[in-house]
This record gives structure tokens, C-alpha cells and sequence, in this order.
């Protein structure tokens, strides 16, 4: 028995979309909602400028706060993709070692 | 979204070492305690932002004293436990960026947690209200906008723990 190359490819192919597919529809619906929690911050703040309901100094903190809020959203949404990565690499690998598995006959430590 | 090809570039470099490898942890474990400690906390933020959405004086900061500094206690102490945890496979996060370095890519995977800084800008935004509470009070404008950041910083700490959970 043979490891059928072309069968592989598109398992492999079927569980790593599965993955990303699922993640990205997730990360999306996060995204969206950090976008309009900036944007409403911004018009807060410009809404309590105009209105002179913060002083400057204040002012000043939360424009510097906001561009602290965006890096953030920035770092969270590469933490989301080092764990995507994470399960992609993990279901692939349980692919290929279950393929070689069923034509060698030999378990392997797929779980390792 | 550039996201995806980012995904697919990393994951096409690191099957070369899965053979190899096997299966790899890049991120720390799953806590459901911290995560079930955090959505408390969240309801006890929430809670003191509604009782002071009409805006304070700071003749009545005594009142709240103590409750911001429960607060901001209970915000550091998650942040810390955050960050304690550990990322086996530390040692492939660093191959991976020095794949992305080579390559000019500017996004580099770090191996702390960013629900950590998460929590400290929401220690650190509650820390500047409590200043602002206990100098001058605050405008319901003002309080509103301290609102909107600690629920935004928090959304970003809830996703990445709640995500974990793979």
C-alpha cells in the first residue's frame, strides 16, 4: 500500500481551511467590534472637547490612551493568529502522521 | 484582509517541520478560572460605571475610594497571572519571526500574552479616574469616555482568553 500523494494534498488542504475559516470568521466579528469601539471613542472625546466637559490635560491622556487602545487591538488580533497557526499546524500534523500510520502499519506519537 | 495571507505564509513555512515536530503549543494553556475571574470583574466594572454615569464631585471621592482601589487591585492581579503562564514551544514563535524578519514583514509574534497589556492599560485608565475622581470629579462626559476604554480594553483581554480555549 502506497500513500496516495494527491489524497493527502486535499485532506490537508480541507482540514487547515476548516481551521482558518472558523478562526477568521471569529477574528472578523472582533475586529469589527474594536473598529467601533475606537471610532466611538474618538467621537467622545471630540464631543467632550467641543462641549468643554474634559480640560486639555485630560484631553491630551485620552488621545494618547486611544493610540495605546489601537496598538492593543493590534497585539490581540496577532496573539488570535499565533493561536490559529497553532491549531492549523496541530490538526496537519495529525493528517500526515495518520496518513503514514494507515500505509506503514506503525502507530506514531501523533499527539507528542 | 492581510491577515490571511500572513496565516497561510507562516503555516507554509512551518510544515516543513512538522515531520519533524510534531504537535506544538505557541500559546499558554486555556485558564477558565482567569477567564471566569475576569468576566466578574467585568460585572463589577460595569456596575461602578453605572452608578457614576452622572458624572461625581470630588467632595464624594471618599465614598468611591475604596472601590477603585479594589478594583485596580483586582485588575493588576489578573494581569499578573496572565502573563505567568508558559508557552511551550517558545523556541518556534522565535523561528517563525525570524522567517517574518527576513522577509521584511513588520508583525512579529510575541510569546507574552496581549490580554497583559490589555489589563494594564484598564489598571492604568481606572488608576488616571481615580486621580481625576479624587482632584476635580468627573463629567458624565468624561465618564464616559473612562467607560468606553475599559470596555474596550477588556473585549480585547475576554477574546484572546475566551479564543485560547481551542
Amino acid at each position: 500500500m502506497s500513500l496516495d500523494v494527491n489524497q493527502l494534498v486535499a485532506d490537508i488542504k480541507e482540514t487547515a481551511s476548516a481551521v482558518i475559516d472558523h478562526d477568521i470568521a471569529e477574528i472578523r466579528g472582533f475586529s469589527e467590534r474594536q473598529v467601533t469601539a475606537l471610532a466611538k471613542q474618538a467621537q467622545l472625546i471630540a464631543t467632550a472637547m467641543v462641549n468643554k466637559e474634559i480640560e486639555e490635560d485630560l484631553a491630551d491622556y485620552f488621545l494618547d490612551s486611544l493610540e495605546d487602545m489601537a496598538l492593543n487591538f493590534a497585539r490581540t488580533l496577532r496573539g488570535l493568529l499565533t493561536v490559529t497557526i497553532e491549531k492549523v499546524w496541530n490538526a496537519v500534523v495529525s493528517v500526515i502522521w495518520g496518513a503514514i500510520e494507515r500505509v506503514t502499519g506503525l502507530p506514531l506519537k501523533a499527539g507528542a | 484582509m492581510r491577515a490571511i495571507p500572513l496565516v497561510g505564509q507562516s503555516i507554509a513555512l512551518l510544515l516543513f517541520s512538522v515531520i519533524l515536530t510534531g504537535c506544538v503549543q505557541l500559546a499558554p494553556a486555556y485558564d477558565k478560572k482567569l477567564y471566569s475571574d475576569l468576566t466578574d470583574v467585568n460585572a463589577s466594572l460595569l456596575g461602578f460605571f453605572s452608578s457614576v454615569s452622572t458624572g461625581t464631585g470630588k467632595q464624594s471621592f471618599p465614598e468611591r475610594k475604596d472601590t477603585y482601589h479594589a478594583l485596580i487591585g483586582k485588575i493588576e492581579a489578573l494581569a499578573m497571572q496572565s502573563g505567568s503562564r508558559p508557552i511551550p514551544d517558545r523556541d518556534i514563535l522565535k523561528k517563525i519571526n525570524g522567517y517574518l524578519s527576513s522577509n521584511d514583514r513588520e508583525i512579529l509574534f510575541e510569546d507574552r500574552p496581549p490580554s497583559v497589556a490589555s489589563l494594564q492599560k484598564i489598571s492604568e485608565t481606572l488608576e488616571k479616574m481615580r486621580q481625576t475622581d479624587a482632584d476635580r470629579g468627573l463629567t458624565p462626559g468624561a465618564v464616559k469616555i473612562f467607560k468606553n476604554g475599559v470596555v474596550l480594553s477588556m473585549d480585547q483581554a475576554l477574546t484572546y482568553e475566551a479564543f485560547l480555549n481551542r
